[in-house]
């Protein structure tokens, strides 16, 4: 039962987490791709556009992750919802495990979001 | 020694230091549609939420097949509460594959048939739907589970005749043999075709229990009749 509860858990938070994590990842990409362009003031800004952007959407995943977690904690819990979760054939210490481990897991994979698109932006053998 | 189904003895349950319900002492035996009839705040919903382990007592004890409500409760207890209780973000495809995987008495084929007698389209995000066909979604998975125990609280509440008939057509065609109805409303005169036991109360506590038919016998009168004569203000 705690799998089948991960899942729908992990499921929420990432259906929306996901659109942050391929946005960063590709606005580092165009970021460093364009940073090899040379000697051009245009491709400069476009550089730092997107790599701004790039920072931004790493950003909006770590708070949105937060935010969203904490949204699902209280909405399955403690709203509406909680009628059915509460009422699942499941022990309640089940639940809560499964609202604790979804939060280790998302935010982990956010963090490694992160500091792979940080090395991405920035990676430098000099 | 034939277990009860349900049985409630000398419960009680205070918040915040007012007395809600006060020493009831319940037996619901099986095969049976019982009617839990009152005015609103009298503590039915309590009494339901306790029964589903949503809330626990302050005295006394539930015994639900002869165990207190737990896991084992809550896979032969079917329970619609009075409020939409469904991720509204999910579609109606969704919250069925929810249900089976969850429910191991759900039967999703008598699901999806109910749901197509109500032309309803299972790729439909449940927060797209008026709040009636919300109202029947819910009660076609609840009457969809091979329950011992249906618990109904509120089902006909802000919802058009047409759709009332419905849901209590749904419900008499529905659940198991074998299996017993608690019907929770203050809608009475659209519900008491259907009852064999009801059950008043009022101000926490159970103050009448008879068979239906047996109690218009005896008044001459109609539950309705007899339960606006009861709880005239």
């Amino acid at each position: 039962m705690l799998g089948k509860l991960l899942k729908y858990d992990l499921k929420w938070i990432y259906k929306v987490i996901v659109i942050f994590y391929i946005l960063s990842f590709v606005f580092s990409i165009v970021g460093r791709c364009l940073n090899t362009i040379e000697n051009s003031v245009i491709f400069s800004v476009v550089t730092k556009i997107s790599y701004g952007i790039a920072i931004s959407m790493m950003i909006n995943s770590l708070v949105n992750c937060l935010m969203r977690l904490w949204a699902r904690f209280i909405k399955n819990l403690y709203k509406d919802e909680s009628y059915l979760t509460h009422t699942l054939p499941v022990e309640k210490k089940t639940i809560y495990l499964s609202k604790v481990l979804t939060a280790i897991i998302t935010i982990f994979t956010t963090i490694i979001v992160i500091l792979a698109c940080l090395f991405i932006c920035y990676y430098s053998r000099k | 020694m034939i277990m009860e189904l349900l049985e409630c003895k000398h419960l009680s349950k205070e918040f915040d230091g007012k007395q809600i319900l006060k020493d009831i002492n319940l037996t619901i035996p099986r095969g049976k549609l019982i009617g839990l009839l009152g005015k609103n705040g009298v503590g039915k919903s309590t009494l339901i939420k306790l029964i589903n382990d949503l809330l626990t007592p302050t005295e006394g004890k539930i015994l639900i097949n002869g165990k207190e409500p737990g896991v084992e409760s809550k896979e032969i207890i079917s329970y619609l509460p009075e409020r939409t209780y469904l991720d509204k973000e999910m579609t109606v495809k969704q919250v069925i594959k929810y249900f089976d995987e969850f429910y191991k008495n759900f039967d999703s084929e008598k699901a999806n048939k109910l749901l197509n007698d109500l032309d309803l389209n299972i790729e439909q995000k449940i927060s797209k739907m008026s709040k009636g066909m919300q109202e029947k979604l819910q009660l076609i998975l609840v009457m969809s589970r091979r329950a011992e125990l249906y618990i109904l609280d509120e089902p006909l509440g802000g919802v058009d005749p047409a759709t009332r008939d419905y849901i209590l057509d749904t419900i008499l065609s529905n659940f198991c043999e074998g299996a017993s109805v608690i019907i929770s409303t203050h809608l009475i005169s659209d519900i008491e075709r259907i009852l064999d036991e009801v059950i008043f109360m009022d101000k926490g506590e159970i103050v009448l229990t008879s068979s239906a038919d047996e109690l218009r016998n005896k008044e001459n009168a109609s539950i309705d009749e007899i339960f606006r004569r009861y709880f005239k203000c």
